[in-house]
């Protein structure tokens, strides 16, 4: 099982801050392990929280046109952060997401975020810094899908185009 | 923000003029910098392999390359200035030493960004997930369809309804 430290010190991000500072960010996130197939963000739901996945692999489904359930448009893993869009613009969920397998998450309430910018300001900046690019890297991926589809007219396995880097 | 606090901020971008047709960020190029459009306008444009295509246009307060700042890479489209304009210009290495420098106003900027980049990812998503029903429902691709194109090309230049 990975703690939230030991994963902290494996991201080159975090290379230069000291313990006591990462034992901020350690104080401030919850982890919690999940057993295969649990809802961790509900379409709809109000958002709350960012998940940071620590080991394992989530689904990300989102409903489909016609209303019949649900499709898989990308899955996500250790190092990715989930649930940004709706809590950055506290706006509701717009998508599902379930665990695949065992997972372990760190989770930050909106309101620990809060806490953690307002004693540690410059560690709070480099995780929003990383949330930046998390959303970046995302948004680089769905742009690359959609200048795929101009590119060859068609649309294709569309889950698998954005699950491909 | 407060008024020191935007005077230190100014002073890590440059501010810039170009003259109509100057190329400010190259499809599939990596770029280090962002910009802020203070007055003109810029064209997007996806150079793709049999053609070139204007996807929309942006004005005033739009941003322009801040996904290859945050996630270095290649561009995802090309800007071209449509008319003369002035830009508020900050690279990747300025960014970082705003970071270390001065965190709290870096934080204001980053929430800044992080919305923008939150609420076009959110349309993107909505975006594909149209596309996907749309093929489902009516084969050939909505690809040809202006309005969609529009739509996409609002996505790729950094906006949500700004683009004309």
């Amino acid at each position: 099982m990975t703690s939230l430290m030991e994963f902290l010190q494996t991201i080159p991000q975090f290379a230069d801050f000291s313990q006591s500072e990462l034992m901020a960010i350690d104080k401030a996130f919850r982890v919690d392990t999940y057993a295969d197939g649990e809802v961790l963000i509900k379409d709809g739901d109000r958002a709350e929280r960012l998940f940071l996945i620590l080991n394992g692999e989530v689904e990300v489904r989102r409903r489909r046109w016609d209303k019949a359930g649900y499709a898989l448009v990308e899955k996500k893993h250790a190092g990715d952060i989930v649930g940004l869009t709706a809590l950055i613009n506290n706006e509701k969920q717009d998508a599902t997401v379930v665990t695949v397998g065992t997972v372990q998450i760190a989770s930050l309430p909106q309101s620990a975020f809060e806490l953690l910018f307002d004693t540690h300001a410059p560690i709070a900046v480099h995780f929003q810094y990383l949330i930046a690019r998390q959303l970046a890297r995302d948004l680089r991926r769905y742009n690359d899908a959609l200048r795929s589809a101009v590119q060859s007219g068609e649309v294709k396995d569309f889950a698998s185009f954005l699950q491909s880097d | 923000m407060t008024q020191e606090q935007l005077r230190v901020l100014i002073d890590y971008f440059d501010r810039r003029t170009v003259r109509a047709g100057t190329q400010i960020i190259q499809d599939g190029e990596q770029s280090k910098t962002m910009h802020l459009i203070v007055q003109g306008r810029v064209s997007i444009v996806l150079n793709l392999e049999q053609q070139d295509l204007i996807v929309g246009s942006l004005g005033p307060g739009a941003w322009v390359g801040e996904i290859a700042v945050m996630d270095p890479g290649p561009a995802c489209a090309s800007v071209i200035a449509a008319e003369e304009c002035d830009m508020f210009t900050i690279s990747l290495d300025a960014f970082a030493d705003l970071q270390k420098s001065h965190p709290i106003i870096a934080s204001l900027l980053l929430q800044v960004l992080c919305a923008e980049l939150a609420g076009r990812l959110r349309a993107s998503n909505r975006l594909l997930m149209d596309l996907i029903a749309r093929e489902e429902k009516t084969r050939p691709a909505v690809i040809g369809d202006p309005e969609w194109v529009k739509q996409l090309g609002a996505q790729l230049a950094g906006t949500r309804g700004k683009s004309s």
